[in-house]
């Protein structure tokens, strides 16, 4: 075993993977943007393939061949001019013929682990859910997921994450978060939900309707 | 134009990409023309500007020759779009101020320029779709809450997105900051009317 004395695998992705292949700043953004695409190119079907000629060969070709450099033009001027992954400033190029312009892998960077959050802890919510309603009939976790107010919250929680990348800074939520808000919120979601319950709620409650027995049974057609 | 590039990293990728970007020009010449010659050649290619009839008695020799006219007129088009942006200076504006394209702008500032807000809307697109497909119904193929992308006006809001992208990176209208800013904002209201209509009403 020799010459793996020495070896360790933090130093070895630090400083070899990370530090000297450049696993983060050009490999992992490169096949991400060209898979991304190469897929999408496939999928709206440019350039059609036709009968014949064609026969996919040269479809191929152009998909990867645009992929592959819309992938490169979007890393290089990362790796020569944008910032460090490790001390992302700005996502916003500072020199070169790109400064003002977004840096596409230092923002897929900020956004990409946040959406990951989100997509567990939607998962994990209903999970929680689904085990504290076990006893109830209806099914709690197809109601929330169907309901289109779980779809809007989902939605604003996607616009605020892809706007603070963007921009390449955290909005500050104390400021509109307050315990105040938060509060008056939740006391009027109550006061709502009481005037539901006493108004409208009742006319769920209707006396089941005649039904036709069905076949075989007593009263029903034989 | 590659003179602003500083290659005093320690870390081995950076320094090839460095020297291949400054010394071979792979970010300047060779990315932008194989992309320069692969969209002409495909287009060629599939626009069959001569008829080639199954029964033809010349169908090898006049394909033969097809293929070489797509390879040909591809590369005078790459090299003509690519070698100037390699070769010559160009303004702020990215208009070339010397050689003979001096005064047109250069395609591939604008293809360099548009390409970061471009892929990151589509980038950004994508992600949305994931995961509010994924955290509504966790079904791909489910039709109860609607996918975006199978609306029409995501589709409108996009072509003015790259509309605006154009013209922010061509730069020939001057100062469009201003125009940015309130074009953007009401096609951001559009869009927020637009999304919450569709999820609560449609």
């Amino acid at each position: 075993m020799a010459g793996f004395e020495n070896f360790n695998l933090q130093n070895f992705i630090r400083n070899d993977l990370i530090g000297d292949y450049g696993l983060f700043d050009l490999f992992i953004p490169l096949f991400l943007i060209y898979i991304i695409f190469y897929t999408l190119l496939t999928f709206i079907e440019i350039p059609k393939v036709t009968e014949g000629d064609l026969s996919g060969k040269n479809a191929k070709k152009f998909r990867t061949v645009v992929s592959l450099c819309f992938a490169l033009l979007l890393v290089i001027p990362h790796v020569i001019w944008g910032n460090n992954a490790n001390t992302v400033a700005s996502v916003e190029f500072q020199t070169g013929f790109l400064a003002g312009f977004p840096d596409v892998v230092s923002v897929v960077y900020l956004f990409l682990p946040q959406v990951s959050l989100v997509l567990i802890m939607s998962v994990l919510a209903l999970i929680a859910i689904q085990s504290a309603t076990s006893g109830n009939n209806n099914n709690v976790v197809k109601t929330i997921m169907d309901s289109p107010w779980y779809a809007g919250f989902i939605a604003l929680t996607l616009t605020y994450i892809f706007y603070t990348s963007v921009i390449g800074k955290t909005v500050d939520s104390s400021k509109y978060l307050t315990q105040e808000f938060i509060g008056g919120i939740l006391f009027l979601a109550f006061i709502g939900w009481m005037f539901y319950l006493m108004f409208f709620d009742g006319e769920t409650n209707t006396p089941p309707t005649a039904t036709t027995p069905p076949a075989g049974a007593p009263g029903g057609n034989v | 134009m590659l003179n602003d590039i500083v290659c005093d990293s320690n870390s081995l990728y950076k320094e090839w990409i460095c020297y291949f970007t400054k010394e071979w020009g792979l970010l300047h010449f060779f990315i932008p023309f194989f992309l320069f010659y692969i969209i002409p050649y495909v287009l060629i290619s599939n626009m069959k500007l001569w008829k080639i009839e199954d029964n033809d008695t010349n169908k090898a020799e006049k394909e033969k020759a097809y293929g070489r006219f797509t390879t040909i007129i591809s590369v005078i088009i790459a090299l003509v779009g690519t070698v100037p942006n390699f070769v010559f200076s160009t303004n702020g504006k990215g208009v070339f101020v010397e050689g003979f394209l001096t005064g047109v702008i250069n395609p591939v500032h604008v293809v360099m320029n548009s390409l970061p807000a471009i892929s990151l809307a589509v980038i950004i697109a994508l992600f949305s779709l994931i995961v509010i497909k994924g955290t509504t119904n966790f079904d791909l193929n489910a039709t109860k809450v609607k996918g975006f992308n199978t609306w029409e006006i995501v589709g409108w809001f996009m072509v003015a997105f790259v509309v605006l992208v154009f013209l922010r990176a061509t730069n020939i209208v001057g100062n469009i900051n201003e125009f940015v800013n309130i074009f953007g904002s009401i096609l951001g209201l559009i869009v927020i009317y637009y999304v919450f209509k569709y999820i609560f009403f449609d």
